[in-house]
């Protein structure tokens, strides 16, 4: 017992980086999914180019500054893919606007792999590379780093959405397009910035975790199913959902190992997390579904 | 020289005699054909084996392609796990040779049968959730797959890749066996692989399996209300999605002779769905093209040294460019092909003077949502229905005396703590028209639906016909003689009037799901009988008009009167019509009011409404409800109600409503 808990506790403790970036990038996800109703399969993508224009400037202008001008890059990346994608297939479909984001996925994934090759490199650090000693297990001053700047956008996101203007428009236009409109909200524009945010976070947490675990153009954006798994444990739609989710996978990753043969078993957290997001859906699913005529092509 | 001249050349002759025969035949001969040219020319032309190869892959890319078309095009839903299927059906496929020492083909049914049945377990899983939310399932399920099962070395061999070390056909040297390392045998292989996948999914989709496939899309609740059980038909496409997905990972690993996991991970679903999206997601000559395109593709960037690891990069460009500009695809673009062409045969043939023969060839097809327009079946032309004997006009003093048809038994349904329906109890007998009126918010639909079964009442019972329909799901009521409309339209927008009315055949056409697979003769009997069982409601309810055009953008009048026509095709003896003159202006009200009452008078059907037209509901019906506050109010005749002061009080208000009515 007093061996499951300590390996348990390790286990999370070396987890708690993966939390930090998963909330940061389910986080990403859920705004972008309430304000467009799009299920953005480009986010391992915004995430990852960061990385890579962060490692590319940081020689030139220093480390933080980089990653300053990285992390606004993801957000433009964000608002460019609705503006130019995204928005243009809302007449064709739900599914166009989602394979759109597949198409940019491609693209991007591509044309890393293109410029900076498809070795693993090194990613930027943002802090110092400082190693702690807990238990058996080394720490690292990064991944503190990375749970500490999680928090504090999750703070910041939270008091956007709560205590200002602009997060009450989204929250409005997310609701109801139409009568947002009516009271004087652009859904345009609320949209764009919904896609801003996801864009600076999953850039922000692209960053870090490239810090974490290097840089690689295919490995680093499929960091991604993680986060697309805690956004739904957490509903979809739900912020907080999001950040409670992802702790659930982090713990997930951190616990399951640690149960017998069964949990040693490659991909064993993933399954038990699979099995879990199942069961939520099962229990919270609705009844049959409705359509509408004057919707048009679905 | 004489008879060279008066008998014309062979080929003129082949063409004449092509023209002569009929469209039909024409188009088997031409299958036939192009069949044997598929097959044969990787014997007949000097090309290297690769390319054999890559032939190979495009019936593998195209099988994925139409399993997606399945799943994805027809029953909406987005699948991005369909390389898990595969990986399934190839990692079986060995599993099945390492364990039982059984290997191509006889290891099929056992790999194609896991696939299908992992497919249906995901499906049991996202049954209730739609939309996004089962894209996101799927993608977990991928994510599980790749990370769990792929990983797991009892399920792929040790050292994490799988090998199928033989791949001979019978026994090795006797007779027949069959060499496949020669890649044009194991071409001839694939390619009938996904000549059976076409075949099977093209009859299905003209079936009454694929139209209930295409409403279970389009609306679920309407799908239900016409007896479809949609919970049976989404896993029944997962099932055949999977099997057609896992049939193109066996081929795979007995052409490859080996499969490593990475080519079943999270962004191989997402090429695949690329290829099903760039061929158009309805199509499935498409798709193909577009697997077949996608294969070359492959090749090209392979051998060019100068495009070398360029594909990834052209393929992005590619679905990024078919989505933006051409969202039809392929397909699309092969439709505007054909209309270009036909009209340049047209001009060509009037040139020769020789007109109208660009006609000649009627579509058979009738899901025209995936075909364009289809003049076919609007020349089945069919006599009117004999008029049924007219019952007798219901007379109050009387209606005791008929058979129930429902019964609601102190029907009360709570929402939390609302009390949306309280104890209200009615009866509708045969042959009647029913109203069923009160102000906004007084329960009327609430009440409707759980007669109808979209939600239960807290405590109640429902009878239909005299059986208990309590707890019954809404398919299992329609089965018992229940049709219905609905107040916010529920038709299937991507079809068109005819399939839309069509689709509410499914409970008269007795034919089950192999039948539509392979086509047969009773399956055709029934499929032409429920046809021109449509056409006689097409023409009762003047509808020939708009028979072939989609219903999204037809005006809202009509939308309401197809919607009318078929809860009426399923050949329900009672119909509940949920406030059908809603959204209708005064002349359009009146005209539903006489088309209610003739097609009493003609079908003997027994109508319940739900009504907010006060006027309108007075003037059809025998017997009128009122309910307000959830309550039942009052109920008599028409005339009893309009005399009754409480309800005059509570809802009518103005006494001149009731002046004009009356």
């Amino acid at each position: 017992m007093f061996d499951f808990l300590r390996d348990a506790g390790i286990n999370i403790i070396l987890a708690l980086p993966l939390i930090g970036a998963y909330a940061l990038f389910a986080l990403g996800i859920v705004v972008i999914y309430r304000a467009s109703r799009v299920l953005n399969l480009a986010h391992g993508a915004i995430a990852t180019l960061p990385a890579y224009v962060a490692y590319s400037l940081a020689p030139r202008i220093g480390p933080l500054p980089a990653v300053i001008a990285a992390v606004i890059s993801g957000g433009a990346f964000g608002v460019i893919v609705e503006r130019f994608v995204v928005r243009r297939l809302r007449a064709v479909s739900q599914t166009a606007q989602t394979v759109g984001t597949v198409a940019v996925f491609g693209l991007t994934v591509a044309f890393m792999g293109k410029v900076w090759g498809t070795s693993l490199l090194p990613g930027v650090e943002v802090v110092p590379h400082r190693a702690f000693r807990v238990g058996h297990a080394l720490i690292f001053s990064d991944d503190f780093a990375l749970v500490a700047v999680a928090a504090l956008a999750a703070g910041g996101f939270f008091a956007l959405f709560r205590l200002t203007n602009l997060g009450l428009a989204m929250r409005l236009a997310a609701d109801n397009r139409r009568a947002a409109a009516l009271m004087g909200i652009d859904p345009e524009r609320t949209t764009s910035a919904a896609w801003l945010l996801g864009g600076l976070f999953a850039g922000l947490g692209g960053i870090l975790l490239a810090g974490a675990t290097g840089l690689h153009p295919y490995i680093l954006p499929l960091q991604m199913l993680p986060a697309f798994v805690a956004a739904l444990l957490g509903g979809l739609d739900s912020a907080a959902g999001a950040v409670g989710g992802a702790l659930v996978v982090g713990l997930a990753v951190g616990i399951v190992p640690s149960l017998g043969t069964f949990g040693r078993q490659v991909g064993a957290p993933q399954l038990v997390l699979t099995l879990l997001a199942f069961l939520i859906m099962r229990l919270r699913g609705g009844k049959l579904q409705a359509s509408d005529v004057r919707a048009g092509l679905a | 020289m004489n008879q060279a001249l008066r008998r014309p050349s062979p080929v003129l002759g082949i063409a004449t005699r092509f023209a002569a025969i009929t469209p039909r035949t024409r188009r088997s001969l031409l299958v036939f054909i192009a069949l044997g040219l598929a097959v044969a020319w990787p014997w007949i032309l000097p090309i290297p084996l690769p390319i054999v190869g890559d032939a190979i892959r495009a019936s593998e890319y195209g099988l994925v392609a139409v399993s997606l078309v399945l799943l994805t095009g027809w029953v909406g839903q987005i699948s991005l796990a369909q390389a898990s299927f595969v990986g399934v059906g190839a990692f079986m496929t060995a599993l099945i040779f390492r364990k039982f020492g059984v290997g191509f083909p006889y290891s099929l049914p056992l790999a194609v049968a896991s696939s299908a049945g992992l497919a249906v377990l995901l499906g049991l899983v996202a049954l209730r959730v739609r939309g996004l939310y089962l894209a996101v399932a799927t993608l977990i399920f991928a994510w599980m797959a790749d990370q769990f099962l792929f990983s797991a070395t009892w399920f792929v061999g040790l050292g994490g890749s799988a090998s199928l070390p033989t791949n001979v056909i019978g026994r090795d040297g006797g007779f027949p066996s069959f060499d496949l390392h020669d890649p044009r045998i194991f071409y001839v292989v694939a390619l009938s692989g996904l000549a059976l996948g076409i075949y099977c999914a093209s009859n299905l989709r003209d079936s009454k399996t694929g139209r209930a496939f295409f409403a279970v899309r389009g609306s679920e609740i309407a799908a239900a209300s016409l007896g479809m059980d949609v919970t049976r038909y989404k896993l029944l496409a997962f099932g055949i999605s999977g099997a057609v997905a896992g049939l193109a990972g066996h081929l795979q690993i007995v052409g490859d002779g080996s499969a490593v996991p990475d080519e079943f991970n999270f962004l191989r679903s997402l090429f695949f769905l690329s290829i099903a999206v760039v061929g158009g997601l309805n199509s499935l000559p498409g798709v193909v093209v577009a697997g077949a395109l996608f294969a070359g593709l492959d090749e090209v960037f392979f051998r060019v040294p100068a495009l070398n690891g360029f594909i990834d990069l052209v393929s992005g460009v590619l679905l990024l460019g078919v989505l933006l500009v051409y969202p039809s695809g392929i397909a699309g673009i092969g439709a505007t092909a054909r209309r270009h062409g036909a009209s340049v045969a047209r001009l060509f043939l009037r040139w020769k003077g020789r007109p109208g023969d660009g006609q000649g060839e009627a579509p058979q097809r009738s899901l025209t949502a995936v075909h364009g327009d289809d003049a076919g079946a609007l020349a089945v032309q069919t006599s009117l229905l004999d008029i049924a004997e007219s019952p007798a006009i219901v007379r109050p003093a009387d209606r005791m005396e008929r058979a129930e048809v429902l019964t609601a038994e102190h029907i009360t349904v709570r929402f939390g703590g609302l009390v949306a329906v309280d104890d209200v109890s009615l009866t509708v007998r045969e042959g009647e028209i029913v109203g069923l009126i009160g102000p906004n918010g007084a329960g009327k639909t609430t009440l409707f639906n759980a007669i109808s079964g979209l939600n239960d009442p807290t405590s109640g019972k429902v009878h239909i016909f005299g059986q208990d329909a309590t707890g019954m799901s809404v398919h299992e009521r329609a089965r018992l003689g229940v049709g219905r409309t609905f107040q916010l339209i529920q038709l299937f927008p991507q079809l068109n009037v005819f399939d839309n009315l069509l689709a509410a055949t499914h409970l008269s056409n007795s034919t089950g799901f192999l039948q539509h697979i392979v086509v047969t003769e009773r399956s055709l009997a029934a499929e032409r009988a429920c046809r021109e069982h449509v056409m006689e409601i097409i023409d009762r309810l003047k509808l020939g008009d708009v028979a072939h055009r989609t219903v999204s953008g037809l005006p809202f009048g009509v939308l309401r009167t197809v919607e009318l026509a078929r809860a009426l095709v399923t050949g329900a003896p009672f119909v509940m019509l949920d406030e059908p003159a809603s959204g209708l202006d005064n002349a359009e009200t009146e005209k539903l009011a006489e088309l209610l009452l003739t097609l009493r008078a003609d079908l003997g059907v027994t109508l319940l409404l739900i009504e907010h037209d006060v006027a309108m509901v007075t003037g059809v019906t025998d017997y009128m409800y009122v309910v307000n506050r959830g309550r039942l109010l009052a109920e008599g005749t028409p005339q009893e109600i309009q005399r009754n002061e409480a309800v005059i009080a509570a809802y009518l208000g103005q006494p001149s409503v009731v002046e004009v009515t009356a």
